[in-house]
Formats: C-alpha cells, sequence, structure tokens
C-alpha cells in the first residue's frame, strides 16, 4: 500500500486524460495516423525485451497479406535470416512481389482456421505472457494501490472503458468475427496498445509515484508496437500491416458505411457494417429487399439492412399487403407476402411481422425488426405469439418487455 | 429492491448509458429482454442437471463473439437455480429457472434494460424463426 493515495483529479488533469484518449483514438483510427519507423523500432525492442534477437521487420498491406507472408517466412526459415542482412528490404521487396499472388491463389480455397498451427509461434506466447501479462501485472501492483477507489473507478469507466469500447469492442471484435477466432489469436492486436496507455497515463499523474525506468520504457515500447493493428512475430522477423486505408465510423464509434466498405485495407481486406452489424458485400454495394429477406436470416443484419434501404420503400417495391396493424409498435404490423418472396425450408410460403425493440438503443432510435411468421397467421398479436410456442393471450398478458 | 448498479457490480456488466445507474429494475412474472421470455411453468425439465447460480450469474446466450449476451443471476438476497436444457418445447428452451428465494434477474450486454421475476418455477424460452427452424439469432 502507497503512503500516499491520489483521490481525485483536477479540472484541467481530467482535461487532459480526455485530450489524450481522444486523440489515441483518433490516430489509431487514421488512415495516416501510424508512424511506421517508430513501431519498427518499437517491434525490435519487444523482441530484445524478451532476451531474443532483434528481428527483421516486413510491412505488408493488410491483415490477409499478414497471413499470407506468415505462411511463406514460416515455411523457409532460411529466408529469414537473410532478411535481417543490409539487402533485407530489397529482397523482401522482391520475394513477395514475385509470390504474393501465388500464395494467394494457392490459399485461396484454404480454410483459414487450418493455417493456425503453421503459423502459430512460441514467440508469441513469450511476447504475450512477458512483455504483456507481466508487465500489465507489475503496472497494476505498482499504480492501482496508489488511487483511491473511486478515482480507480472513474478513470477506468473514462479512459479504459472508453478506449477498449472504442477499439477493441467496436473494431477488434468485428475483424475478430471475420478472421475467427483461431487466427484471432495468431495474429497481434492492436487494441491491447489501449491497455498500456490507460497505465501509463496513470503513471504519468501528479501526485502519483512512477514506476522504475526500465518498466515503464518496456511499456512504452509495447505500447508503441501494438499501434500497429496486425501483426504476426515470428522468430527473427516481424510481419506488421500498413494501416487501414478506410475507416468509417457512425457517432457511437461503430463501424458504418451505407455506402462502400466499413473498413478496408490495400491487400484487398474489407469489411462492410452498418451500426456494427457486418454484412456481406452485396448488401451495401447492390441492396436488394428480395435477398435481404431469402439471405439474411440473422434479425439483426436484416434489421440493419432494410432499416437503410427504407421499411415502406421495401413494401411499396415488392408488393406486401398489410394484413394486420395492431397499433402498437412492439406488437407491430403483419405483412402479408407475394409468394415465392419469403420461403421455410421446406418450401411453404411466409409472412412477415415488422416489429419494434422493448428499447430503445442507446442513441434515443427504435430498432425495427422483420420476422418471418407462418401464412396462417391473420393478426400482429397471434404471430408474436406463435414465434414463442405460446398462446396469443398468454403473448399479451406479459408485464414487462424490454 | 436490485437496482442496475446493484447487478452491473455483480455480473461484470457494463451499464448501458441510457439507463439509469440507480433505477429499479421491474419485478414481474412474465417478462420479455429482446428475443429471450421468461414465463412461470409447472413443468419440470427434462434430464437437465440443476445448479445453483452465484452472484456472477450464468450465460443464458450468448450471441455472434461474445455479443448480446443474457445473463441470469440472483437479486440481492436471493437464491435461484438454474437447469439449462428443455423444460417442454426443445426448440425453443433455454432452461428451468427456479427462483427459490426474492429475484431472478435477466441482464443484456447490450441496449435491453434489465428485468426480474419473483419467487416461482419460469421457462426460460427463446422464439423459432420459422424460416430457418432456429431460433430467432441476432
Amino acid at each position: 500500500m502507497a503512503a500516499t493515495m491520489l483521490t481525485e483529479l483536477t479540472p484541467a488533469q481530467w482535461a487532459d486524460i480526455h485530450n489524450y484518449r481522444d486523440q489515441l483514438i483518433t490516430e489509431l483510427c487514421d488512415p495516416n495516423g501510424l508512424n511506421e519507423a517508430a513501431v519498427t523500432t518499437a517491434a525490435k525492442a519487444c523482441y530484445a525485451a524478451i532476451g531474443n534477437p532483434k528481428p527483421a521487420v516486413v510491412w505488408v498491406d493488410g491483415p490477409m497479406d499478414v497471413l499470407l507472408a506468415g505462411v511463406l517466412l514460416s515455411s523457409t526459415p532460411a529466408l529469414r535470416g537473410q532478411l535481417g542482412g543490409q539487402l533485407g528490404d530489397q529482397l523482401w521487396g522482391q520475394l513477395w512481389g514475385q509470390l504474393r499472388g501465388q500464395l494467394r491463389d494457392q490459399l485461396g480455397d484454404q480454410l483459414w482456421d487450418q493455417l493456425r498451427d503453421q503459423l502459430w509461434d512460441q514467440l508469441w506466447d513469450q511476447l504475450g505472457d512477458q512483455l504483456g501479462d507481466q508487465l500489465r501485472g507489475q503496472l497494476r501492483g505498482q499504480l492501482w494501490g496508489q488511487l483511491g477507489d473511486q478515482l480507480g473507478g472513474q478513470l477506468g469507466d473514462q479512459l479504459w472503458g472508453q478506449l477498449r469500447g472504442q477499439l477493441g469492442g467496436q473494431l477488434g471484435d468485428q475483424l475478430r468475427g471475420q478472421l475467427g477466432d483461431q487466427l484471432w489469436g495468431v495474429i497481434g492486436h492492436g487494441w491491447w496498445s489501449a491497455d498500456m496507455a490507460f497505465w501509463l497515463t496513470i503513471n504519468r499523474l501528479h501526485g502519483i509515484s512512477p514506476v522504475a525506468d526500465d518498466l515503464r520504457l518496456k511499456a512504452e515500447a509495447i505500447q508503441t508496437a501494438l499501434r500497429c493493428h496486425w501483426w504476426l512475430p515470428l522468430g527473427g522477423v516481424a510481419i506488421m500491416s500498413r494501416q487501414h486505408t478506410e475507416l468509417h465510423r457512425d457517432n457511437r464509434g461503430r463501424l458504418h458505411n451505407p455506402t462502400g466498405p466499413a473498413w478496408a485495407w490495400a491487400d484487398g481486406t474489407k469489411l462492410y457494417a452498418l451500426e456494427g452489424i457486418r454484412l456481406p458485400d452485396w448488401a451495401i454495394t447492390a441492396p436488394d429487399p428480395a435477398r435481404f429477406l431469402a439471405e439474411l436470416t440473422n434479425a439483426e443484419q436484416r434489421r440493419v439492412a432494410f432499416a437503410a434501404y427504407g421499411w415502406q420503400r421495401s413494401a411499396e417495391q415488392l408488393g406486401w399487403k398489410v394484413l394486420d396493424d395492431s397499433g402498437d409498435p412492439y406488437t407491430g404490423c403483419l405483412y402479408q407476402l407475394p409468394k415465392g418472396l419469403l420461403e421455410g425450408e421446406e418450401g411453404e410460403s411466409l409472412n412477415l411481422l415488422v416489429g419494434r425493440n422493448g428499447s430503445p438503443h442507446p442513441g434515443g432510435e427504435w430498432a425495427m425488426y422483420g420476422l418471418p411468421v407462418a401464412k396462417r397467421h391473420r393478426t400482429a398479436a397471434a404471430a408474436q405469439a406463435s414465434l414463442w410456442g405460446i398462446e396469443p393471450e398468454e403473448w399479451l398478458a406479459v408485464g414487462v418487455r424490454t | 429492491m436490485t437496482t442496475y448498479a446493484d447487478i452491473a457490480t455483480r455480473t461484470g456488466t457494463t451499464i448501458p448509458e441510457h439507463l439509469l445507474a440507480q433505477a429499479e429494475i421491474p419485478v414481474l412474472p412474465r417478462v420479455i429482454q429482446g428475443d429471450v421470455m421468461i414465463i412461470p411453468t409447472t413443468d419440470t425439465p427434462r434430464r437437465t442437471k440443476p445448479i445453483p447460480v452465484g452472484s456472477e450469474g450464468v450465460n443464458v446466450v450468448q450471441g455472434d463473439i461474445g455479443r448480446n449476451r443474457h445473463i441470469l443471476s440472483p437479486g440481492l438476497d436471493s437464491s435461484i437455480v438454474w437447469a439449462p436444457g428443455v423444460v417442454t418445447d426443445p426448440d425453443r428452451d433455454y432452461g428451468h429457472l427456479t427462483v427459490t428465494s426474492g429475484t431472478a434477474v435477466l441482464t443484456h450486454t447490450g441496449e435491453h434494460g434489465s428485468v426480474a421475476v419473483p419467487e416461482g418455477t419460469y421457462r426460460v424460452l427463446g422464439q423459432l424463426d420459422p424460416q430457418t427452424r432456429r431460433r430467432v439469432a441476432d
């Protein structure tokens, strides 16, 4: 326990923290926000900090290229040694230019998840354990006790919570969904830069006894290295992804672009999303409400796709007819759909129930959902009850819906 | 009385920004939270093993990449038992809930407010999508 405890910050200190937080989020999201020279130096420092020789650092154009380069370099250990030499950059440039397309074709049909074992390197464990977990533990051990409970909670909410939520939750998890959990574990991801940023910010506070320089320098190195969102550390070489070329977010920090990819890299990796919900590319580039019904079976995907296209526009375009408008937005409106527009697993025609969520979204907007229902129902309440497998009276007796 | 803040602290979740931390969680015998419903039942669970639930709660539903979790936990000074599995409907049931004392609270990690049910026995169920013949997925 520290002799003195910091229990509150001045308004000026809070302003500094908020500015720093917002600036860090902006930099990590900015296509031009990555200082590759600084990251290269920091990545080498990370290797040195765990007692490994400084690696050659190669830069590629995006997360898929990180994986492709990983396949190439993990299968050619001799090449890794040559990359550290004076002509390493030139050699890599030539080889990568020749082999990238070939590798991409070869691996095109291979499940990425199967590559995990090939790409896994013990080094990532070492970096994660020694530099990540141990450093974090040391920083926490030395700094957390110097903060009063209330101030610790405030910093957790206003600094760590925001960094983690906007960078990890909204962006990191989306690419995780795209790459799959297995590969997610293989590639390093920049969101943990936010973790080190949190501790280093506390370390700088007036009134806190800072940690030893050696510990701080290691934490700064990993924080800088992790500003690169995607990298793969192998013995002798670290493969780093250049920053994305496009990143579009809504006012809540969620991936969102109704006119193109929400997140894209120069290697051709693209993510399409609305309100943080990933969608297939056609749902954005060639939206078709008939395809929304037939192919977007996830309720959230269908919701955001229809919301962007327009429910009324879809109804008019596809010839939906109102069977029962309950007058209650939660119970919703039951539409009769033309035959063949929406079908079940056995080819049976279905209708569509469009109703509102029980709670507004945090931004205050009410989400409308379109749920397929059997043709036999004549009222929206009966259709609602059928989804739960209960009688309409029982559904109407529900006391609270959120 | 159990508040959002009580449950958020115990389950390690964040209170959605549009909800008031000190607001009391409504307690009623029939509740819906998004795509999860809790209704009274006298049926007993089929071939499932009941487990007492600690204050940290148990995930009843977990969406894609950990999003949209619905967490069942005891309210303050409460005791609940959860038996995951089929009660009456294999296509919809998540499990059987017994609130032996106090309340059981259903918390969502997204936009939905928390709801609670009083002492009693319940089915916890989802919606069946007739297009896919699977539970409604989000």
